[in-house]
């Protein structure tokens, strides 16, 4: 399954190459914010200025990923599936009917809504149904806007920093929320120019804690075992992680990447540039590894000053050269509910071709 | 190869395993909480869940109480669950501690239940399952059957709870979930 094209919307910038330039160049978002919401506390986050909705924003990815892609979307033979976990005001399945009747799509919309991992289990969903055979193409959207319940019950959990977030580092205090919308669409047919192409995929529960991650990265770890099959470790040039700056969940992820023998990989953690964008993070974060590696270029992650975790990670806060053609990467993620997934993108040169 | 089937139903006022009624007896805290009497009884953790959490994990204990897993099979067990609302029930039982001003109280215990896929988590943790788990929010039950079904066969894996779990309130829900295998 190849990715033909994709599409990011945030609050840094509309398309995915203005997002690319944009943390090329250090910037983000990521603001406070007081009274924003009805009874919050101030927090810190990557919000929309102009409040627009679940739906808008979906359509406008969309719309901006089929026109690159040049497909029709009110084809039988195109799925929609939509990542998010709030949906339209706590409303999932009408939004995303809404959305694929305005695309004139003729089948049901695919809604994912696995916690974090959602952007990644979304891909892997699509993976799947393309390989069934019904569809030739899937467009996979995630997408998620804040509102006072999400950050009130982020707030009640402790779970936010007041200030911008810093993954992995040793003075990190929690995470930030963010919003976007981000878009990747997957063909059966390869584009027959340069692409990512889909090769392995995992998903796995920690059978552990339903919002505490586990303490040996059990769920991780078998996921990254499992789309490591067949691969060497010196052909993934990055691990695109989860790194939300909660204590808890980058120690996990710092002991799953060392069970899993990955801990020389290069780190690419993308919150703190856009937050947690929740049911857009998969995706998000998905499209931002690829476009890095292809220009040659492993993300800095910004504020990173110490390592914070028990066991030490590639990472750094500068921005690095790649040095080489890109081969594999791995994005990894893992939320509440116990779950994780991971999945294996493959830079397909036009030497395949 | 062909998978081995069992199923069980819940609503408000019936449970069945494979087309046969379930006996159980009955109370004013509802069925669910009268098949926990029966079924899982000392299993705390089940007070603290929502009422969609609870539905899946007492029809889950039943399924597996009848049909236990071989360790291998527990190992690898995946869950795949939907509905059409997702957590709507507990999503409004949260608001109510947001929702006024002057009784601002927002509940984490609450909180952490407003994601549909919670369900999949807290039969994970109480089998000790370790495949994947994934929700879906589909128009009905047969989308996520077929979506599931080819899943399985695909990933050819040899366990797997198939469930369509929905709670739109406490007076309101339905489970129907499968418990397919291999030999």
């Amino acid at each position: 399954m190849y990715c033909i094209a994709h599409h990011i919307l945030s609050p840094l910038a509309n398309g995915s190459k203005a997002n690319l330039q944009a943390i090329l160049l250090g910037e983000s978002a990521l603001s406070s914010y007081h009274q924003h919401f009805p009874s919050v506390e101030p927090f810190c986050a990557s919000l929309f200025e102009s409040a627009p909705t679940f739906k808008q924003l979906c359509i406008q990815s969309a719309s901006q990923a089929i026109q690159e892609a040049n497909i029709d979307a009110s084809s039988s033979a195109v799925v929609f599936v939509i990542s998010t976990t709030k949906g339209d005001n706590l409303q999932l399945l009408s939004p995303a009917q809404q959305i694929v009747r305005h695309f004139g799509n003729p089948n049901s919309p695919i809604v994912v809504s696995n916690a974090c991992v959602s952007g990644v289990s979304a891909q892997i969903a699509a993976w799947r149904l393309l390989r069934s055979g019904k569809y030739t193409t899937a467009i996979v959207i995630g997408c998620d806007v804040q509102s006072q319940f999400i950050v009130s019950g982020f707030q009640s959990f402790k779970a936010l920093s007041d200030s911008p977030c810093r993954p992995f580092d040793a003075e990190r205090t929690g995470l930030n929320l963010g919003e976007a919308v981000a878009t990747m669409i997957y063909s059966i047919e390869c584009p027959k120019k340069a692409c990512w192409q889909l090769t392995a995929a995992s998903m796995h529960n920690d059978a552990n804690h339903i919002s505490g991650p586990s303490r040996t990265g059990e769920g991780s770890y078998r996921c990254l075992v499992d789309v490591m099959q067949h691969c060497d470790t010196a052909d993934i040039h990055a691990l695109s992680v989860h790194g939300t700056a909660t204590p808890y969940n980058d120690e996990m992820e710092a002991i799953a990447i060392h069970r899993a023998h990955m801990h020389e990989v290069p780190i690419l953690a993308f919150k703190g540039y856009y937050g947690h964008t929740m049911g857009a993070a998969g995706v998000l974060e998905t499209i931002l590894t690829m476009f890095a590696l292809e220009n040659g270029t492993l993300i800095g992650n910004p504020r990173y000053e110490a390592c914070g975790t028990s066991y030490a990670l590639n990472i750094t806060k500068e921005h690095r050269s790649l040095g080489k053609l890109p081969m594999h990467f791995i994005k990894m993620m893992s939320g509440f509910g116990g779950c994780n997934a991971a999945i294996r993108l493959s830079y397909c040169g036009c030497d395949e071709l | 190869m062909n998978y081995n089937e069992v199923n069980i139903r819940i609503t408000p006022s019936s449970a069945q395993m494979n087309g046969e009624d379930i006996a159980w007896s009955p109370s004013d805290r509802g069925i669910l909480f009268d098949l926990f009497q029966k079924y899982a009884k000392g299993y705390a953790k089940f007070y603290k869940m929502d009422t969609l959490s609870q539905l899946g994990f007492i029809a889950t204990e039943i399924l597996l109480q009848h049909y236990p897993l071989t360790p291998q099979q527990h190992d690898e067990c995946a869950i795949v669950f939907g509905n059409s609302c997702a957590s709507i029930k507990n999503d409004r039982d949260y608001l109510q501690t947001i929702i006024d001003p002057n009784s601002y109280y927002p509940s984490p215990s609450l909180f952490v239940y407003t994601l549909p896929n919670i369900v999949t988590g807290e039969i994970a943790i109480r089998h000790k399952l370790y495949g994947e788990t994934c929700f879906y929010v589909l128009e009905n039950k047969e989308q996520l059957f077929e979506l599931a079904d080819h899943q399985l066969r695909l990933m050819h894996i040899n366990a797997a709870l198939i469930g369509w779990v929905e709670c739109e309130n406490e007076n309101n829900f339905y489970a129907n979930i499968k418990l397919l295998w291999k030999n």
